[in-house]
C-alpha cells in the first residue's frame, strides 16, 4: 500500500531534480558500507538539502550518525523516520539502542492499558497510510450499504446491515487515526536536544534558577517559545525554558 | 528493594561515564605578564587523564609544577544522577624576557584517545615593578662575593642508584652549609621525566643535624624527599632543583661559631645575601624487570612486603540478594598505579566494577599503605558459585624475585534451583544491559524512493477526490435505482388493484361462456382468471407460476395454510374437471362458485392484511 503511494508522489515530483539524488544516496549507502560515516553523513545531508526526504533515508542517515558517535542527532533521524514509518521495525530497533546510550532516562508517564492499546494502533501506520486505508474500507462500506438498501433477501440485507455497520466504524477510526498522525507530523511540538548538556531555566532569561539538566538526544515536548528562549516539557512532567538553539525539531 | 535502586543508580553511572564524550580541554593563563613576574598556567579537564604531558615552555622558566589538583561533583537530580569531574594541572612560570610566546597544546589520553588542549599566546611586557630578587641589599650583594660551594651546596641523594623498573627510589635534598641561612624557598623542580613521582616532604622546619666530610663540620638540614618510580628502563637523568636563599655572610669578622642558630637572626655585622643554589644532578640506572621466571599474572607492581586479603561479607544467601567480596592489597611500593585484580567470576554471578578505597600514606621512608577493591556480586539463579583465588604477583627488588599471593577460594551458597532464574526486580536496570551490548542494525541499502518534504496522502487533492468519488458515485446509484424500483413498485401496485376487477371480469365472460355450454372457453377463462390473478396480486410474472411458487408466495404473504390449500385445490380441480367424465353443465357451475369464492376471500384476506 505505501508503495502505491510513494508512487503516485513520484510521478508528480520527478520532474524537480537537478542533481541525481538517487546517485547521491546510491554513494552514501557505499560510504556507509566502507565505514566512512562522515562522508555518507555528508551525502544523506545533500539528499535532505534538494528537500526530498523518505523513511529509509532518515534511517540510513542515524545509522551514519550513530557510528560516528552522534547519538543526539541519530536519535533526531530516527524519530523523522518513525513520523513518516511508524510501524518499521529496523527504525523501532535502532531508535531503542541509541536511547539507551543516552544519558538522561526521562521516566514516561504509565500509560492505562487502553491507551496502549489505542497509541499502538494509530502507530500501525503514518498519516497517508492511514488515509489509504480510510478511503479503501469507506468504498467497501458504500458498496456494502447499497447492498443492503436494495437487496430483496432478508438474509443478505441483514448481512449487509452488519457488515456495514462493522465497516462505518472502521471507516470513522481511520478517519480518526489519519488526523491523529496527521497533527503529530504538522504540529512540529517534539524535539531533541542537541546541545550535550542544557539546564532549563524557571523563566526565559538567563538569570533565572536552574530547575534541572537535560542532556543531548533527550525527546521534549515544546510547549512555548518566546524569542530565542522555548519552555520545554518532559514526559516525565518537567518543566522548563531552555534557549532555542539548543533543541532541533523533529 | 533498596539495594536494587542503589545498584541501578551506580549503573546509570557507569553508562554516564560511557557516553560523556563531550570532553573539555583548556589551557588558561594570563595574556599580559611583565618579565620577572610570576604567574600560573593550568590546564583543565574534565575527564580522568591517564597520560598527561605538558608542552615545552619555552623562553619561559618552570619554578614548579606540575601540581595535580582533581574534584569530583555529583549531582541528583530527578533522580538522575550526573557527575562531573574536573582535574587539572598547575605550572608556576616565571617570564624571564620580553616577547609574545605561545605555548603549545598539552596532550592527554582520555577513554583511549588522545586529547589536545588549546593553545596560550602570552605578551610579556617590560618589567613594571623591579623583580623581587633586586632589592637594594641584593644590589649590594651583588658586588661582593657569594657564599662559595665549599661552603654551601644543595645535595641530591638517592636510595639506589640502580633501581629495577618501577621500584621506589628516594631522592632527598639536603642543603649543606657552614655559614648562616635565614630563609630558602625552592625555586625550580625538576619535572622528573621518565618518572611517577611522589611528594615525601612533610610540612613544617626541616630538622638540621652535623656531618662532617673532608673534615669540615657542616649543617645539613633536608629540604625535600620524593619518591620516583621509573617508567622505562635505562639512563634516566634526574634534573636539579634550584633553592634560592638568604645567606648571612659574617663579612669582616671571623667566621660564625658553629653552634649559631641555623635559621636564626643575622647576628650584627653580618651581610645578608640572596643566592640561588643548583643541587647536583643525578643519574640512575634503571634495569628492566627480570622477564625470567616472569609469572603470567604480573601486572607491574614492585615493591616491598605485600600481602594480599579477602573476605567476603556472606557465603550463604537468596537469589538477588547482594554479597561483598573485599580484596585488599597492602605493601610498600607505588600503591597508586595498582589496577583492580582480574577476577574470573562465575557468569550467572552479577558482579559490578569494584569501588577503590585508599589508605597510602606518603611517609618518609617512602610510600606504604593499603588500597581495597569492594565487588558489589549478586547472583541471579540459586546454587553454589565458586569465587576462584586471586593470585596477586609482584616483584621484590631487594630479593630480585617474582613473588605471588594468593586470596582463598569462596563458596557463595545460594537457596534455590540452580536452572531457574530468579526474577528481577527492577526491570529497567535489567534492559539496559542487554541493550548495551548490541549495536544498531544495518541501512536499508537497498534503492530509496524519495519524495517531496511535506507531502502527505492524507488530505491531500488525491485524498480529497478519493473520499468524495465513491460517495458521488453511491449518491447517483441510489437516485437511479430508487427511480428504477418506484416505477417498477408502481405497475405492480396497478397491477395489484386492478387484480380482482381483471378477475371478476374474466370470471363473468367464462359466465357467458357456461350459459352458452362452450366448455373449452369456459375452462380456458377459469384458468386466466385464477393464474392471471395469482400474478399481478403476488407479483409474479405467469411464465415463471406453478404451484409450488405459489404455495411460497402465499406463504411470505402470510396467507392462513387452508386458504392457499382451497386455492390450489380449485386449480387442481379445474384442471381434473376439463377432462373428467360425467355431467358437465354441474360441474362447470361447480368450479365456477369455487373460483368465484376462492378469490373473493383470498382477495379479502389480503385487504384485511393491508390494513
Amino acid at each position: 500500500m505505501r508503495r502505491l503511494v510513494i508512487l503516485i508522489f513520484i510521478l508528480g515530483s520527478f520532474s524537480v531534480f537537478s542533481q541525481n539524488p538517487d546517485d547521491l544516496t546510491k554513494e552514501a549507502n557505499e560510504a556507509y558500507s566502507r565505514s566512512e560515516y562522515s562522508h555518507a553523513i555528508e551525502l544523506y545531508e545533500q539528499v535532505l538539502a534538494l528537500d526530498l526526504e523518505a523513511p529509509e533515508l532518515y534511517y540510513n542517515l542515524g545509522n551514519a550518525y550513530f557510528k560516528n558517535n552522534l547519538i543526539g542527532r541519530a536519535v533526531l533521524n530516527y524519530e523523522r523516520a518513525i513520523r513518516l514509518d511508524p510501524s518499521n521495525e529496523n527504525i523501532i530497533h535502532n531508535l531503542n539502542v541509541a536511547r539507551s546510550r543516552l544519558i538522561d532516562k526521562v521516566e514516561q508517564r504509565p500509560l492505562l492499558f487502553y491507551e496502549t492499546w489505542w497509541r499502538n494502533t494509530y502507530m500501525l501506520q503514518s498519516a497517508s497510510g492511514w488515509g489509504i486505508t480510510a478511503v479503501i474500507i469507506l468504498f467497501f462500506f458504500l458498496s456494502v450499504t447499497s447492498v443492503y438498501l436494495f437487496s430483496r433477501t432478508r438474509g443478505v440485507k441483514m448481512t449487509a446491515f452488519y457488515t456495514g455497520i462493522f465497516l462505518l466504524l472502521l471507516t470513522g477510526l481511520s478517519f480518526i487515526f489519519a488526523q491523529k498522525q496527521y497533527n503529530r507530523l504538522s504540529a512540529e511540538n517534539e524535539a531533541i536536544i542537541m546541545s550535550p548538556r542544557v539546564s532549563a531555566k524557571s523563566s526565559p532569561s538567563q538569570q533565572s534558577p536552574d530547575l534541572f539538566l537535560v542532556h543531548e538526544g533527550t525527546r521534549v515536548y515544546i510547549r512555548n517559545s518566546i524569542g530565542e528562549w522555548v519552555e520545554i516539557g518532559l514526559t516525565d512532567g518537567n518543566v522548563g525554558w531552555i534557549k532555542k538553539e539548543t533543541l532541533e525539531v523533529i | 528493594m533498596q539495594r536494587i535502586f542503589l545498584i541501578s543508580a551506580i549503573m546509570w553511572l557507569s553508562t554516564a561515564w560511557a557516553t560523556a564524550d563531550d570532553i573539555e580541554f583548556t589551557a588558561s593563563a594570563p595574556a599580559n605578564v611583565s618579565v620577572g613576574e610570576r604567574f600560573r598556567i593550568t590546564f583543565q579537564v574534565n575527564a580522568q587523564p591517564t597520560d598527561f604531558s605538558a608542552p615545552d615552555f619555552d623562553g619561559l622558566r618552570v619554578l614548579s609544577g606540575p601540581s595535580q589538583s582533581s574534584s569530583t561533583s555529583m549531582q541528583v537530580i530527578n533522580g538522575q544522577m550526573t557527575q562531573t569531574v574536573s582535574v587539572s594541572y598547575t605550572y608556576i612560570l616565571e617570564a624571564t624576557r620580553e616577547g609574545r610566546f605561545t605555548i603549545q597544546p598539552a596532550t592527554a589520553r582520555i577513554d583511549g584517545t588522545l586529547q589536545r588542549s588549546n593553545d596560550v599566546t602570552i605578551n610579556v611586557g617590560a618589567a613594571t615593578t623591579p623583580p623581587p630578587s633586586a632589592s637594594p641589599d641584593q644590589s649590594a650583594a651583588q658586588q661582593d662575593p657569594q657564599a662559595s660551594a665549599q661552603d654551601l651546596f644543595v645535595r641530591a641523594t638517592a636510595s639506589t642508584l640502580s633501581p629495577f623498573q618501577g621500584e621506589q627510589v628516594i631522592i632527598t635534598y639536603e642543603i649543606l652549609t657552614r655559614v648562616g641561612i635565614s630563609q630558602y624557598s625552592i625555586d625550580k623542580l625538576p619535572s622528573y621525566r621518565g618518572f611517577w613521582s611522589e611528594n615525601l616532604t612533610q610540612p613544617g622546619q626541616p630538622q638540621t643535624r652535623t656531618q662532617v666530610i673532608n673534615g669540615e663540620t657542616y649543617r645539613v638540614a633536608e629540604i625535600r624527599r620524593v619518591a620516583l618510580f621509573a617508567q622505562r628502563s635505562g639512563e634516566i637523568t634526574v634534573e636539579p632543583i634550584e633553592v634560592n636563599m638568604v645567606v648571612n655572610l659574617p663579612g669582616d669578622r671571623r667566621r660564625q661559631s658553629l653552634f649559631d642558630e641555623f635559621f636564626g637572626d643575622s647576628p650584627f655585622g653580618q651581610r645578608t645575601i640572596r643566592q640561588t643554589v643548583k643541587s647536583n644532578i643525578l643519574t640512575l640506572n634503571v634495569k628492566p624487570l627480570p622477564v625470567q621466571n616472569r609469572p603470567v599474572a604480573f601486572t607491574g607492581m614492585v615493591g616491598t612486603g605485600f600481602d594480599v586479603t579477602a573476605n567476603i561479607s556472606a557465603t550463604e544467601l537468596n537469589p538477588n540478594d547482594a554479597a561483598n567480596l573485599r580484596v585488599t592489597i597492602s605493601g610498600n611500593g607505588n600503591l597508586r598505579m595498582l589496577e583492580k585484580p582480574d577476577f574470573n567470576f562465575p557468569t550467572n554471578l552479577e558482579v559490578f566494577d569494584p569501588n577503590i578505597s585508599d589508605n597510602i600514606r606518603n611517609t618518609v621512608s617512602g610510600i606504604a599503605g593499603s588500597r581495597s577493591f569492594d565487588y558489589l556480586m549478586i547472583p541471579r539463579t540459586g546454587g553454589e558459585f565458586v569465587i576462584p583465588p586471586f593470585n596477586f604477583v609482584y616483584f621484590d627488588p631487594a630479593r630480585n624475585q617474582y613473588i605471588s599471593r594468593n586470596t582463598p577460594e569462596f563458596v557463595l551458597k545460594v537457596e534455590g534451583d540452580p536452572s531457574q532464574p530468579g526474577t528481577v526486580p527492577g526491570s529497567i536496570s535489567q534492559e539496559n544491559i542487554r541493550l548495551l551490548g548490541t549495536d544498531i542494525r544495518y541501512i536499508h541499502s537497498g534503492p530509496i524512493t524519495l519524495f517531496n518534504k511535506g507531502t502527505v496522502f492524507y488530505g491531500s487533492r488525491l485524498f480529497q477526490i478519493l473520499v468524495l468519488a465513491p460517495f458521488t458515485l453511491f449518491l447517483f446509484f441510489v437516485i437511479y435505482w430508487r427511480n428504477h424500483i418506484k416505477l417498477q413498485s408502481n405497475q405492480q401496485l396497478l397491477r395489484n388493484k386492478k387484480a380482482e376487477k381483471l378477475a371478476r371480469k374474466r370470471l363473468k365472460k367464462a359466465k357467458t361462456f357456461l350459459d352458452k355450454k362452450q366448455e373449452n372457453e369456459f375452462y380456458d377463462e377459469i384458468f386466466r382468471a385464477l393464474w392471471g390473478y395469482l400474478s399481478d396480486k403476488l407479483s409474479i410474472p405467469v411464465s415463471i407460476l406453478n404451484k409450488e411458487t405459489v404455495a411460497g408466495a402465499f406463504k411470505s404473504q402470510k396467507v392462513p395454510q387452508e386458504l392457499s390449500e382451497s386455492f390450489i385445490n380449485t386449480l387442481k380441480d379445474t384442471e381434473f374437471a376439463r377432462f373428467a367424465p360425467g355431467e358437465k353443465e354441474d360441474r362447470m357451475a361447480e368450479i365456477y362458485n369455487k373460483a368465484l369464492q376462492t378469490i373473493v376471500t383470498i382477495e379479502k384476506d389480503l385487504r384485511s392484511k393491508k390494513k
